[in-house]
């Protein structure tokens, strides 16, 4: 079957990098990359597509990362969806909020395009 | 040449073809496929595409020219073809192309401008990632290499940064260009290889790396100032087999900013593992980065071997001043630093007393300025052998072979017991009586009478210990506060907190009865009470101009009953008697920053 890895960052060439950077999982690890521009969005494509796992941006419009993370954790059906969190740099407090909501990890931005290949590989191997 | 498919994603792609099909008339269709050789795979399809035209694989564009009503147009990206794009009507209806040509140009145009734009979307995310994943190496490498001011870690981390960096080689080198000598020096190699298959048995020894440093090809790099690799080494004219076992070698100096200060060198063993460009860049930046933490580490290692070379060049001044003294503070600095190594290790008797390796140093600095005050203490002062000077004794001599001459009296052997108290340490009973009594003994000569011991020359010979007059006491007890007041401009505290402290109180003694201040114990910090300990010890071992030199085992009875009077403190001092063996064989070598020292 294959996996599902959703981005959600409202910053377009962010998004775009990051899309850039997962892409070459695709053929490695038969999944598909998808991404959203805000939180609204970003929970409609997690209740209709169910991406194994979701980067998501905590600053943006309509609905921020920190809505979305909840819920989803508090959605039964949706509740194993691995988050990382997107956090700008040196904002200590969003990281610890993140993971007390049920964030699986957090990635500070600017972004290692390398680290985020790696995470990505990780997540893929748990929801193996 | 990318492929299609990742320029016409499948999503849009589906949503695309439905929205340009409404437009066209019914029963039309409009496929997308990538070019393959020898075949063509489809993308997507919308409409009535005709079975002959769904499943591959197959020569699409044959199968297309094969459609009655049917147009294959190649889709091209910088000339290269990379699909096609086919717009026809089913057989069912045989109302001919009528206008699909038109259609079908437009969306060929417009397709192609989509997968140009997104060409040159993704080259820019490329070329973005790949600056990111430089500046997240440069931020990493910045912080890893400059936590550290000494040379040795920094290179460690510049090969930690090259072991992490999955680079296909097994071996990193990092040569130290030898301060004056011009000479490169092999630090240590490491295994770089992230893969452990490719560890094998250490096949170089130690001269098989000093080869690669004397190899034309190395020099040649060097000189250059930029990096290089060599993937085929044996084909390389500059390269005479130094190392027989290394197949490709990648050099980069290490540049800080004015200077050339080493080089790494990464070395494959497996020719089909060749390094890459973007492995040279990878090390170039860390290189950068190495070069300047490098010459950071450098220059604050010239700053320290200055310090020490000032601060042992004004505690050879000082010492020189009295040819009994020479040697002394740097004596006294390796003393005080054994006795804190020892104090620092001990766990019985002081376990709760420990110095860190800058308060060890802080001790050795301490020990070699102690006595910088006695700059200001007058030379005859220091010097000083007797209680009244020889000529001045001679003039008393005078006076009594007169009084020998007049009262018909042997007077030489009564100038010889002058003789003797004028260079004693201290005076017994009968000796004081001798004084007193020429102090009154009168001389009349040429009508004059006078004592032939004056009351001064009298109160002179009467100091009961040592030779100082009072005065010249006071000026001698003077010389910590003039060490302080000395030093106390010179930015010492930044590093060196207590030193100024330690040289202040190096002659204050546990009971109050010491000098310039005559603190009590509490006060006296851990530090002053070592440097009481060895600078008494190392006085007591030389001659002076007032005694000589003591015997190890009478020194260490002195500094004991020095101890049981309160004076120095009794768990040091039994620590410098148990260990004096290592103390007095402590080597600078044991300190850190210590400039010089082996790598």
């Amino acid at each position: 079957m294959g996996k599902k890895i959703l981005i959600v960052e409202d910053e377009l060439h962010i998004r775009t990098l990051l899309e850039q950077a997962l892409e070459d999982l695709e053929d490695e690890f038969d999944v598909e990359i998808l991404s959203a521009a805000d939180g609204e969005e970003g929970l409609e494509i997690i209740r209709r597509e169910r991406p194994q796992a979701v980067f998501l941006d905590i600053m943006m419009p309509k609905k921020n990362g920190y809505e979305v993370c909840r819920a989803v954790k508090e959605d039964p059906e949706l509740k194993d969806t691995i988050i990382v969190l997107l956090t700008a740099k040196g904002q200590e407090a969003d990281r610890r909020k993140g993971l007390e909501i049920g964030a699986y990890d957090y990635m500070t931005k600017p972004f290692d395009p390398d680290e985020v290949v790696e995470l990505a590989k990780e997540l893929l191997q748990i929801v193996e | 040449m990318i492929a299609l498919s990742k320029l016409l994603k499948a999503g849009f792609l589906r949503t695309y073809l439905q929205e340009a099909l409404a437009m066209m008339p019914p029963d039309c269709y409009i496929a997308v496929a990538q070019a393959e050789t020898p075949s063509a795979k489809l993308l997507g399809a919308c409409g009535a595409l005709p079975p002959e035209l769904q499943s591959g694989p197959f020569d699409l564009v044959a199968a297309a020219t094969q459609q009655p009503d049917c147009i294959c147009l190649p889709l091209q990206l910088d000339q290269e073809m990379a699909g096609y794009l086919l717009v026809g009507r089913s057989q069912a209806n045989n109302s001919g192309l009528n206008g699909l040509e038109a259609a079908g140009r437009f969306l060929h145009h417009s397709l192609e401008e989509i997968m140009r734009r997104e060409q040159v979307k993704r080259s820019l995310g490329v070329e973005a990632l790949e600056q990111y994943r430089e500046v997240a190496l440069m931020q990493r490498a910045v912080v890893n290499l400059n936590s550290s001011m000494q040379l040795h870690d920094v290179m460690r981390a510049l090969i930690d940064e090259c072991a992490a960096a999955a680079l296909p080689a097994d071996y990193a080198m990092i040569y130290h260009k030898d301060g004056g000598l011009e000479r490169w020096q092999r630090l240590y190699n490491s295994h770089a290889a992230a893969d452990s298959t490719a560890l094998v048995a250490d096949p170089f020894t130690e001269s098989d790396f000093d080869g690669l440093t004397q190899s034309r090809l190395f020099k040649e790099i060097v000189a250059g100032s930029k990096g290089e690799i060599i993937n085929d080494l044996d084909a390389d004219p500059r390269w005479e087999g130094e190392i027989h076992s290394i197949s490709t070698l990648l050099v980069v100096p290490l540049c800080g900013s004015r200077m050339a200060l080493g080089t790494i060198a990464l070395a494959g063993l497996d020719p089909t593992q060749p390094f890459q460009a973007v492995h040279l860049k990878k090390i170039f930046t860390l290189a950068s980065v190495a070069g300047i933490a490098m010459a950071n580490a450098y220059h604050f290692e010239q700053v320290q071997q200055i310090l020490l070379a000032l601060i042992k060049a004004m505690a050879t001044a000082i010492d020189a001043r009295d040819r009994l003294t020479a040697g002394h503070s740097h004596r006294v600095a390796q003393l005080g630093l054994g006795l804190a190594l020892v104090i620092s290790e001990d766990q019985d008797l002081c376990p709760d007393v420990v110095f860190d390796k800058t308060e060890q140093l802080e001790i050795f600095y301490a020990g070699l300025l102690h006595d910088i005050g006695k700059i200001g203490v007058r030379e005859e002062v220091l010097t000083k052998a007797t209680r009244l000077p020889r000529a001045h004794l001679e003039l008393i001599g005078l006076r009594l072979a007169l009084w020998g001459e007049l009262n018909e009296l042997p007077w030489q052997d009564i100038y010889s017991h002058f003789e003797n108290i004028n260079k004693a340490y201290d005076l017994n009973k009968e000796d004081e009586a001798f004084i007193h009594q020429f102090t009154n003994e009168s001389l009349h000569a040429a009508g004059r009478t006078m004592t032939i011991l004056t009351p001064e020359e009298g109160q002179r010979l009467l100091t009961p210990r040592g030779n100082l007059t009072p005065d010249e006491w006071l000026e001698i007890r003077r010389h910590p506060e003039e060490s302080f007041r000395i030093l106390q401009n010179i930015p010492f505290a930044t590093y060196f907190p207590n030193m100024l402290t330690m040289i202040l109180q190096h002659h204050e003694r546990l009971d109050g009865s010491g000098y310039p201040n005559a603190i009590a114990a509490q006060e006296i910090i851990h530090q002053s009470r070592i440097m009481a300990i060895v600078d008494v010890y190392d006085a007591l071992r030389q001659d002076r101009h007032y005694k000589k030199a003591l015997s190890h085992e009478r020194a260490m009875h002195i500094l004991k009953l020095e101890a049981n009077d309160n004076h120095l403190d009794p768990r040091f001092v039994e620590l410098f008697a148990r260990h004096i063996d290592r103390i007095e064989h402590t080597l600078t070598t044991e300190i850190p920053f210590f400039p010089g020292r082996d790598v």
